[in-house]
This record gives C-alpha cells, sequence and structure tokens, in this order.
C-alpha cells in the first residue's frame, strides 16, 4: 500500500506541468468534464427554453443529465442483426473525434492543448474540419451497424444530411481560414454575415435541430441511426451529441464572434444558443431533398460571396 | 416563421399548463367522478345494478351490501339518474385520480 | 438502388393507434403501399346483439374515443326512425351543440397532428393548449372530458343551463381568433407550405372514384356533407358545408379549420336558440324499450371525418344485428393511391392529414401462421364460434375491446 502510494507520488513528479496541463486539458477542461457538464447544460437549456416558448414548463434544466445517467444504468441490448463491436466502437469514436476538436480551439482566452506552442498546428482548421466529419459519419456508421432499416434510412439522411451542408460549412471555414492563416484564433468577423450564416446552417445541420432534423425525424423513422440502441450506447450517444453542442457552440463563439475573455465566451456561446433555440421552435422539418437544395443553392453562393471578397481583397482586417 | 411573436411573447408569459400533483385541476359543477354511495338512504331497489351498463354494481338484498367495480365503471352516471330515494344514494364524486396497480382493489363492497 | 419493405406500423411514433403500412421503397421514394388492418378487433357490433336496446348506448360510444358522441347519436336516431318518434327541439339543439363541440376538438387534434408530423411542435402544443378550451366547455357541459354519455333513446341527459354561457362566450370568442391564426399559419407559413402543398394530391376525378368521405373528400371539391339534409337541429343553424379546391394536405387542413370556425358560428347562433326553446329535453319513454320485431333501418351522421353509417336490425327488446361504417373505413384506402411517388417523410403528414381513426375502423382479421393466409372472419363464423362455445370472438389485451 505504502508502496503504491510512493509511485504514484513518483509518477506525479514525473509529470512535467506542460504534461500536467495536457491531462488537465484532455480530461477535465475544454475536454471530457467540460463537454459532459456544459454540452448536458445546453441540452437542457435548449429543452426548458423552447418548452416555455411553446408555453409549457418543461422538463427540468438538469433533465439530460438524469436522461444519462438512467440509460447508464440500464441493459446494454445487441440485437440479431447488428454488429456489436461496431455498434460500440461508432459512440466512442463520434465522442473521442468531438472531443478532440475541443482541444484545437482556444476557448474563453484560455490555452488549449494544441492551440499554444509548442504543440501549435499551422494548418489547425482543417484537422477540426476532418474531426467534425469523422464525428458525423461514424453516427451513420452505427445506424448501418444496427442492422434495421429505419436505422439505414436514418444514416443515408445523415451522410446525404453531411453532403449537403459540408459544402457551404466548409467554404464558410476556408473564408475564415484564410484570414487566420488557417489557425483558430478569437476573430470577430460579422462582417462577413453571409460566412457565418453559412456556419449557422451547418452547425443546425449537424446538431440536427430543426428545420434540418431529417436523420432523427421520429416521426418518419422512429429514432434514425439510434433506433435499435438502448443503454449505455445509447448514453454515449447522448454525451456524443452534448460534446457536439459544446465544440460547435465554442467554435463559433470564438473563430466567428472572437470571444477572448471568460466573460464574452459565455455571454456569445449563449446568444448563439438562442438563436440555435429559435430556429427549434419556429420551424417545421425540411424534407432532405428540399435541405440539400437549400444548402447548396442558397447558402453556398451566399458563403462563396464572402469568400470572394475575402480572396479578392475586398475585405481587410 | 409565422409563430416567432408568439413564442417570443409567450418565453416571458406564465406556461398553460400546470404541475399536475401539486397544482390540482378544478372542477365543473357535475363532473361525474368515482360513484359512491350512502348507505342512509339506500332502499336496495337494485335498479342501479339493473340499469348499470357494464353491470359493475352489484347490489345484494339479503345481506344488505351495496359492491362496485371501480375498473368496470364508465362513469355514465346512470345509476344516479335511476336511483328513486331522495336524496339520492348513487352519485358521482369529484374523485378521479382512481388508477392503480392492483385489480382486485378496484372491486369495493360497502354493507349496511 | 434496391427496393426494400419499410414497415410503417404497427407501432410507429407516427402513429397513435395500430393499423400496418407495408410501403415498398426505392431509397426515400415509396413505389407502393398496401394497407393491413385487423389489430384492433374489439367485438363491438357482436356485443350489440346481447344487451338492450339501452344500454346499447353505452356502447356506441365506446366504438371511438375522439368521436363517441356521434356514435351514439347515430345509434339513438336509428331507433327512433323505429319507433317512429321524433325529439323534442330542445333534445335537438343540445344533441349538435355538443356534436359541433366534439367535432371542433377533433378538428383541432387532427390539424395538432399535421403540425407535429411535419416536425413544428410549437405548433401541436399551441393547438392542444386551444383544445383544451374546448374540452373544458365539453366537461362542464357533459360531466366528462370525452365520452360524454350524453345521449339516452329519445332525447338527451342534460340540460344547458344559462351558468354556462358567460364562459362558453368567453372560450369561444379566444378559439374563434386562435382559429384564424391557425388557418393563417397553415395558408402561409413557408416551411408548413412547403411541406403540404401538393402533398398527397387527390384530385377530384380520383376523390369521385375512390369515394372517401368528410374533409378529406370535400377539400377535393365535392360538396357532400350529411349536415346538409338538416338533420337534428342544423336546418334551424342554417349549416353551409365547406369544401376547398386543393385536394392535398394543405388543403385538408385548411378544410378543417375552417370546419372549426363554421362550429363555432352554428353553437353561438344554438346557443341563443336554446334561450328560446321550453320544453322537455327527452321523450318519456319506457326504461326498457321494445321496437317490434324485424324492423331494419338505417342511420347516418356527419362525424368528425366524415358519414356515419349504422344499420340496425330489431329483435325485440335486443337488436339483432348492429353494423357500422366508420368514416374512416371509407376513407383509407384512399391511401394506397395518393402515397405512390411520394417520399418516406411525407408518409407521416398525408397520413395524418387524412385524419385516420384506427380504432372505429378495424375489423377483425384471422391469420394463420403456418401458412401465413389472412381471411377475414365473417358473421356466420362469429356465430358458429359462440355456438362451439370455447372460442368466442374478442381482442388482445386489456383495452376496451369492440
Amino acid at each position: 500500500m505504502k508502496r503504491m502510494a510512493t509511485e504514484v507520488t513518483r509518477m506525479f513528479e514525473a509529470l512535467t506541468p506542460q504534461l500536467a496541463q495536457n491531462v488537465f486539458n484532455m480530461l477535465v477542461f475544454p475536454g471530457f468534464l467540460a463537454a459532459f457538464i456544459i454540452g448536458f447544460l445546453y441540452m437542457g437549456i435548449v429543452r426548458k427554453v423552447s418548452a416555455r416558448m411553446q408555453h409549457r414548463i418543461g422538463p427540468p434544466l438538469w433533465q439530460p443529465f438524469f436522461d444519462f445517467f438512467k440509460l447508464l444504468s440500464k441493459e446494454n441490448i445487441t440485437t440479431r442483426d447488428a454488429t456489436g463491436a461496431l455498434a460500440t466502437l461508432c459512440p466512442v469514436v463520434s465522442f473521442a473525434s468531438l472531443m478532440t476538436v475541443a482541444l484545437f480551439i482556444p476557448i474563453a482566452g484560455l490555452p488549449g492543448m494544441f492551440s499554444v506552442e509548442p504543440i501549435f498546428f499551422q494548418g489547425s482548421l482543417f484537422v477540426v474540419l476532418y474531426f467534425l466529419i469523422m464525428s458525423s459519419v461514424f453516427f451513420a456508421v452505427a445506424g448501418f451497424a444496427a442492422g434495421n432499416p429505419f436505422a439505414s434510412l436514418g444514416s443515408i439522411r445523415e451522410l446525404t444530411q453531411l453532403f449537403a451542408y459540408e459544402f457551404p460549412f466548409v467554404i464558410s471555414l476556408v473564408t475564415i481560414g484564410v484570414l487566420t492563416g488557417f489557425r483558430i484564433v478569437p476573430l470577430f468577423t460579422l462582417q462577413l454575415p453571409f460566412a457565418f450564416f453559412a456556419f449557422l446552417m451547418g452547425v443546425l445541420g449537424k446538431l440536427s435541430l430543426p428545420p434540418f432534423h431529417i436523420p432523427d425525424a421520429e416521426q418518419e423513422i422512429v429514432a434514425g441511426p439510434t433506433t435499435e440502441y438502448s443503454g449505455p450506447r445509447l448514453a454515449l450517444f447522448e454525451l456524443a451529441k452534448a460534446a457536439g453542442f459544446w465544440v460547435l457552440i465554442s467554435l463559433g463563439a470564438v473563430l466567428y464572434l472572437g470571444a477572448n475573455s471568460l466573460l464574452t465566451f459565455a455571454v456569445y456561446s449563449l446568444a448563439l444558443l438562442a438563436i440555435l433555440i429559435v430556429f427549434r421552435v419556429v420551424f417545421a422539418r425540411l424534407q432532405i431533398a428540399q435541405a440539400f437544395r437549400f444548402y447548396w443553392f442558397v447558402v453556398g453562393p451566399l458563403a462563396l460571396i464572402d469568400l470572394a471578397r475575402v480572396l479578392l481583397g475586398f475585405y481587410v482586417m | 416563421m409565422n409563430l416567432l411573436p408568439e413564442a417570443l411573447q409567450r418565453l416571458f408569459s406564465r406556461p398553460a399548463t400546470r404541475r399536475y400533483p401539486k397544482q390540482r385541476p378544478s372542477l365543473p359543477p357535475g363532473f361525474r367522478g368515482k360513484v359512491e354511495w350512502k348507505k342512509e338512504t339506500c332502499i336496495f331497489c337494485m335498479l342501479c345494478a339493473i340499469n348499470c351498463p357494464t353491470n359493475a354494481i352489484v347490489v345484494n338484498r339479503e345481506q344488505k351490501t351495496w359492491s362496485i367495480d371501480v375498473g368496470k365503471c364508465i362513469f355514465c352516471g346512470k345509476c344516479h339518474d335511476v336511483c328513486p330515494t331522495n336524496p339520492k344514494s348513487v352519485d358521482n364524486s369529484d374523485k378521479f385520480e382512481l388508477a392503480g396497480p392492483d385489480k382486485d382493489k378496484f372491486k369495493e363492497t360497502h354493507k349496511k | 438502388m434496391h427496393d426494400f419493405v419499410l414497415p410503417f406500423g404497427p407501432q410507429h411514433p407516427a402513429l397513435v393507434e395500430p393499423a400496418h403500412i407495408k410501403l415498398r421503397v426505392e431509397g426515400e421514394t415509396i413505389k407502393g403501399a398496401e394497407l393491413v388492418l385487423g389489430y384492433n378487433h374489439k367485438g363491438i357490433e357482436k356485443s350489440f346483439e346481447n344487451r338492450p336496446w339501452a344500454k346499447g348506448v353505452f356502447l356506441s360510444e365506446r366504438v371511438c374515443g375522439i368521436c363517441g358522441h356521434y356514435h351514439t347519436s347515430c345509434y339513438c336516431q336509428g331507433i327512433e326512425q323505429m319507433l317512429g318518434v321524433e325529439i323534442p327541439d330542445r333534445a335537438k339543439h343540445i344533441r349538435t351543440l355538443v356534436s359541433e363541440l366534439e367535432r371542433m376538438h377533433s378538428h383541432m387534434l387532427a390539424l395538432g397532428l399535421v403540425a407535429w408530423e411535419v416536425g413544428l411542435d410549437t405548433l401541436f402544443h399551441y393547438i392542444f393548449r386551444d383544445r383544451e378550451l374546448v374540452m373544458d366547455m365539453q366537461e362542464s357541459l357533459t360531466g366528462n372530458r370525452v365520452h360524454f354519455a350524453m345521449n339516452v333513446i329519445g332525447g338527451v341527459r342534460r340540460d344547458i343551463g344559462q351558468e354556462n354561457y358567460g364562459k362558453m362566450a368567453k372560450n369561444l370568442d379566444t378559439l374563434e381568433e386562435r382559429l384564424k391564426h391557425y388557418l393563417s399559419v397553415f395558408r402561409n407559413d413557408s416551411l408548413m407550405k412547403i411541406r403540404t402543398r401538393n402533398v398527397g394530391h387527390l384530385s377530384r376525378m380520383k376523390a369521385k372514384e375512390l369515394n372517401p368521405v368528410g374533409p378529406n373528400l370535400r377539400a377535393s371539391g365535392i360538396d357532400y356533407d350529411v349536415r346538409e339534409t338538416g338533420y337534428l337541429a342544423y336546418k334551424d343553424l342554417k349549416f353551409r358545408a365547406v369544401t376547398g379546391e386543393g385536394g392535398d394536405a394543405q388543403e385538408r387542413c385548411i378544410v378543417r379549420a375552417k370546419e372549426c370556425l363554421e362550429s363555432i358560428r352554428m353553437i353561438r347562433l344554438s346557443l341563443t336558440t336554446l334561450t328560446e326553446i321550453k320544453g322537455d329535453i327527452s321523450l318519456k319513454l319506457p326504461s326498457a324499450v321494445s321496437v317490434k320485431e324485424g324492423l331494419e333501418t338505417v342511420s347516418r351522421v356527419e362525424a368528425p371525418r366524415g358519414e356515419l353509417f349504422y344499420y340496425m336490425q330489431s329483435g325485440g327488446v335486443k337488436p339483432t344485428r348492429v353494423r357500422i361504417r366508420t368514416p374512416t373505413y371509407q376513407t383509407f384506402h384512399v391511401l394506397e393511391e395518393i402515397l405512390k411517388g411520394h417520399t418516406i417523410s411525407d408518409v407521416p403528414v398525408i397520413v395524418a392529414s387524412l385524419d385516420p381513426c384506427f380504432s372505429c375502423t378495424d375489423r377483425m382479421t384471422i391469420i394463420d401462421t403456418k401458412s401465413c393466409k389472412e381471411k377475414i372472419i365473417t358473421k356466420h363464423e362469429i356465430l358458429h364460434m359462440r355456438d362451439g362455445g370455447s372460442h368466442e370472438a374478442h381482442g388482445h389485451g386489456g383495452h376496451p375491446h369492440v
């Protein structure tokens, strides 16, 4: 017992301040714990505020936490047609890739793991982009792994929607990237309204919020990719969704609204959340083909206008 | 988009739903809840038992008992209508929370 | 791309009641639809035959939880026809008034569900909140929120007193304003329009051919409403049928909303008329009603979903046969036609826009699991079963079965 304690102490002594900070970044902030608490809190706020806007009381703010822990305590069911290993892997990878994204964002002016020297990616914007796509793809793969027609349809929709919103979303990020040298730094870029609009639409698509709650349209295809999931696996999907809220809203607050202190970060995040809630409350669901046309022929060209402005030098920081 | 003005207005008004077990609904006069029996006035004429559409009421004239199966009752109030006594010995009360896990508990027998 | 069969129901979030639609889909596009019913057999038609006429009133109300009052009205109307009696004017007006209240709550339920199916939860919550006003009125007039038990053979059971008028007038004013607002939402809301216009289109020609009933028919431009025959008090209330031209899901919603407004107008008129009509609310008939043996009649009323039809044959103190044709039974096969060519995301919207009610529609199907052959059970076979003793026709589960 004593020897173990000394071993542990020695291990901690061996940790360099840099390593300690990295562990903190990964596990506490802006990594796991922050995604867990703040992400679920965002989801709770969305549910509560939209309930009030719908003239009803709604669930308590901490309802997503209750749901999460309840799901964890439930039985883990693998259906006969499902690929069990893949089914477990998908939510984990989906969540992990979102957590990686969080490490690249200099949240609230605090140094993130990959956002300060010495490990500072020059093109971190691209890394973020790919990890965000990976998260969505694995969400879709989970649906295919379930072996259920509703889940398969949900996955097809998820992937179609990914192709739809990714075009304006990438253009929007590239527009900002040209200004920042493809790094993620706090930057106020509302002078580029179309880029911000494209980003916002992309976030709605990624989080499958109205009017783009197409992949998990309960009235049409039950729960979409997660139809066959229950218990801890579904809890992991919920966690991944919470992480999605946390990461995407943070990205928007930092990269588009330029949050560089704790206060501005909180204010901008909540403002973004409010916009998402309004969308959730007033919009009906589009069909997948309509959403595709909207992203490619409305949002995309608008985003291109801003990209052209930046590239041709009509915009100077 | 047509819903936005009302949605913003509702955000700051009191919700229309009620916190049910704490906040009681107000029942209108003449509400038909659980059927209750007053032993003082009953004359055991059997009319309620005969007219009950679901045969939920059973009256035993010899043993002077009146029983009802709330699980069978459909709250139509027919027993109240046909009761000949004054004041009526069968009446709908305001009780409406009648669900329960035990089927046998729905059967009640009252003795005079 | 392969086409595969996507089961829509019997258990599905978009369907409140059990029905099964086999959708043959290619990707998201529907190539064919097959309707399978028979999950919710209750045996009500059979049950009529072994209880006296007066108890049958309460049984007929249990056919449907949404439009129970129409079933009792239709049943009582049939018996009154056979007896050759006419109910007092006051009873007629009260029956009509409760009918129209029930129509409003049924139509608002349908509107709310369409809103929910297109993913517009907010509209769904608003409509259901306002529907509660109708439910409150029903509760204070009849004593129950659903299954009012308002009708008896020869009249109604409760009078409508002046004490209800103030609250009702207030509620009706609110409802009128709200329904006009919802009408404009269904007409003008951009996403609502995208999702419902030209969806599930039923042309006038096709409507004539397939012959659905109720708002679904009227939305296709065919003016057919049983209320126009002027039964009960509809003649006094100067009823005008609401028709539409589009024949799509949006038009069906608009017709329903307009019918609610027409109902409000009639309820107001009815309330004023009721202050003038004095007299009994019910005929004094013996409690054990007896109809001459062998007499038969058909009775029909306009339920929220369309024409409701009862056929009755008397066997003295009990009927020997009661046949119910519910509106959804007459409408639902339209689905196989109008679903074709749409995508899966349109299915819930189209189904909800038809406002189906399976509880009263389902008939029993027996499926032989060995040969997978289905057969619909006939009256003769049910009789035979009962004589055989052991398999009396009954449904499955713990719900009040027909």
